[in-house]
């Protein structure tokens, strides 16, 4: 398979007004396209961070990240807007929704930073997307109309709007009930199959690590 | 900059959980708002009293005065002819002034005396308005007749139709004492116009004065005596003697009402600056709001400088809208000012007409109070003076949209610098 991010001695040192605290030391990781790949491990161990460092969220003290081959970790704040924009898609444990916006306009927010015009067909796509989600009542609902796994529901069609190559998922079920987060798990494995996106994902979920292609273990 | 736009926009319209337009920019607005319309009540009712001063000093003077040696101008009328026809001329008369001392039935004063054809007070607009009489009437067709002002009148104890001792002094400092009838006692709206002015006629002036064919000097006034000095040089042409603007005369007291100006402006300026601050903590209190959502849209690609024109554009829109609705409110309230005034009158004047009345069927009889804002008694005006002038709505217009938008660059620079993986984790 193609390699689409790689990692190389990743090392990551917090400072805090009295100490340094290092969550990850010469880490090497390398994702191929398509992949569905696991990072688990127990609480501050550093999955968010390594999800954060190989996303361009943030950058690493030493050590790089390559996205298909170019290098990332060096680029400036204005190219790594752009980059995640294009590339990236995120969801969080919390949905992070716009609360003025509804959740059309929320799912077409990766769009508008982008583009100055968004053409129909996208707000179709949008429009359908939602649907897959099982929120075709829900289109034009704000944030706070919405229940809990809708929220994340349209947070997930959020982070597929752009078509990118790969999302990170941070504990993406971590804050919701059995019944929606088996809701969301399996929306998640489903859209993977239909547009072989690849998937990293943050969880303490052996049930999803289990489904995914690889896992790795944060000691 | 129309993503910018959208979402700035966004930020100022909805606040999800009400639905309506957000809390905080509402705030930032009403500050502005009224800011704004207190300033352009405040410059204009500033405005109006500087005004109203202005047109008293003119009234005295004339626009430009033309001043001869000794006896003044000798065949000043060819000169009157002559300055009649420039353009822009409005009026052109002779006149005298000198000193002299005053003798009534109590006391001796010295004064002004002032030599005026006894037309004047017909035909100029400037002295119709200013001058009130207060007894006799303003007429000095009559031979040796005087008007004296109001509070001149009570220090040496004159009235209507007593006769005065007018003394002035020759070349030779002989003291020549003549006899004057008081037609008339008038208020100028000026403490020292009406302590020490008196007019007689232009002839009479002549005759005590000892200069037959001679005008002490000669007073022109133009259609815009704001702009004298554009009138000058032509009217000098005609009348080749000393002159005087009005502007020159009153250096000093325009001097201090241009003053007054800056410190109102200064003080303006004070006022928005807190006006600012109160925007700059509203808008602050924005961004820790979307402290998250800065956040989020950051880590899906809002780039840096994005974030900071949204918040400044927020800025920049509060402070148009606050200040254009609140010039408009401003000039309403400035236009409506003296009915309102008018309307709190009558409405506390009524509340005393009802306490009084009441006291009196308890059987307490006390004079009934009247409440005025403005005693034209005392102050010489019945109404608030109000003068709008565009340059100062310009001015509080521009003072609004810079302070909306320098009031919001801190926390717009503090959204730029927000970094999304703090937020996210910190929370």
């Amino acid at each position: 398979m193609t390699e689409l991010i790689k990692a190389e001695h990743l090392t990551k040192v917090y400072k805090t007004l009295v100490d340094e605290v290092s969550v990850l030391n010469s880490i090497d990781v390398s994702i191929s396209k398509g992949e569905a790949l696991a990072v688990v491990g127990e609480s501050g161990r550093g999955k968010t961070t390594l999800l954060n460092l190989l996303s361009g969220l943030d950058r690493p003290t030493s050590g790089m990240v390559f996205f298909k081959g170019e290098r990332i970790d060096n680029l400036s704040e204005d190219e790594l807007s752009d980059f995640r924009n294009k590339n990236i898609g995120f969801i969080f444990q919390h949905h992070y929704l716009l609360n003025d916006f509804n959740a059309l306009e929320n799912v077409l927010v990766p769009l508008r930073l982008s583009e100055n015009e968004i053409e129909q067909e996208k707000i179709y796509r949008a429009k359908e997307l939602l649907e897959k989600m099982g929120l075709k009542d829900r289109i034009y609902h704000y944030p706070d109309q919405l229940s809990g796994g809708e929220r994340q529901r349209v947070a997930v069609a959020r982070a597929l709007i752009n078509n990118p190559e790969v999302i990170f998922a941070d504990e993406p079920t971590g804050s919701l009930d059995r019944k929606n987060a088996q809701n969301i798990e399996s929306i998640l494995w489903e859209l993977k199959k239909e547009y072989n996106v690849t998937l990293v994902i943050a969880t303490h979920s052996k049930e999803i690590a289990s489904k995914c292609d690889r896992v790795i273990e944060l000691l | 900059m129309r993503r910018v736009f959208y979402f700035a926009i966004k930020y100022l319209k909805f606040k999800a959980s009400e639905r309506g337009l957000s809390a905080i920019a509402i705030i930032a607005f009403f500050t502005i708002l009224i800011g704004s319309t207190a300033s352009i009540v405040i410059l204009s009712a500033a405005n109006g009293i500087h005004e109203n001063l202005l047109q008293k000093i003119m009234t005295k003077d004339a626009h430009l005065i033309f001043l001869g040696p000794g006896k003044g101008i000798p065949e000043y009328k060819k000169y009157i002819e002559k300055l009649k026809k420039v353009k822009g001329v409005k009026s052109v008369e002779p006149f005298f002034e000198k000193q002299g001392l005053i003798k009534g039935r109590l006391n001796v004063w010295g004064i002004n005396i002032m030599g005026v054809p006894p037309h004047i007070f017909e035909k100029d607009e400037d002295f119709k308005k200013q001058i009130r009489v207060e007894s006799g009437s303003l007429n000095l067709y009559t031979n040796n007749s005087i008007l004296l002002g109001y509070n001149l009148a009570l220090n040496i104890g004159a009235q209507v139709g007593d006769k005065v001792d007018l003394t002035v002094f020759s070349e030779d400092y002989f003291a020549l004492q003549y006899k004057f009838v008081v037609s008339g006692i008038f208020t100028a709206g000026h403490k020292d116009y009406d302590s020490s002015l008196a007019f007689i006629s232009f002839e009479n002036a002549q005759e005590i004065f000892d200069s037959e064919g001679y005008a002490y000097g000669i007073a022109v006034k133009v259609e815009d005596p704001y702009r004298i000095e554009s009138y000058l040089s032509e009217l000098k042409s005609v009348c080749p003697y000393y002159s005087f603007t009005w502007k020159r005369l009153h250096r000093n007291e325009l001097a201090a009402l241009e003053d007054e100006k800056k410190l109102i402006m200064i003080i303006l300026f004070f006022f928005f600056v807190v006006v600012s601050f109160n925007i700059l903590s509203t808008i602050i209190a924005m961004v820790l709001d979307k402290k998250e959502e800065i956040a989020i849209l950051k880590a899906m690609g809002l780039k840096p400088q994005n974030a900071m024109q949204i918040f400044l554009l927020d800025g920049f829109i509060i402070g148009m809208l606050g200040g254009i609705f609140g010039s408009v409110g401003g000039l309403f309230l400035s236009l409506t000012l003296n009915d309102i005034l008018r309307g709190i009158e009558i409405f506390i004047n009524l509340n005393y007409r009802i306490a009084h009345f009441i006291l009196k069927l308890s059987g307490i009889t006390r004079p009934l109070p009247v409440f005025q804002f403005f005693n034209s008694e005392v102050y010489y005006i019945d109404k608030f003076p109000i003068k709008i002038e565009f340059g100062d709505i310009c001015f509080v217009m521009l003072l609004s949209l810079a302070l909306g938008t320098l009031a919001v660059i801190f926390p717009a620079f503090k959204a730029s610098k927000l970094r999304p993986v703090e937020v996210l984790r910190n929370d």
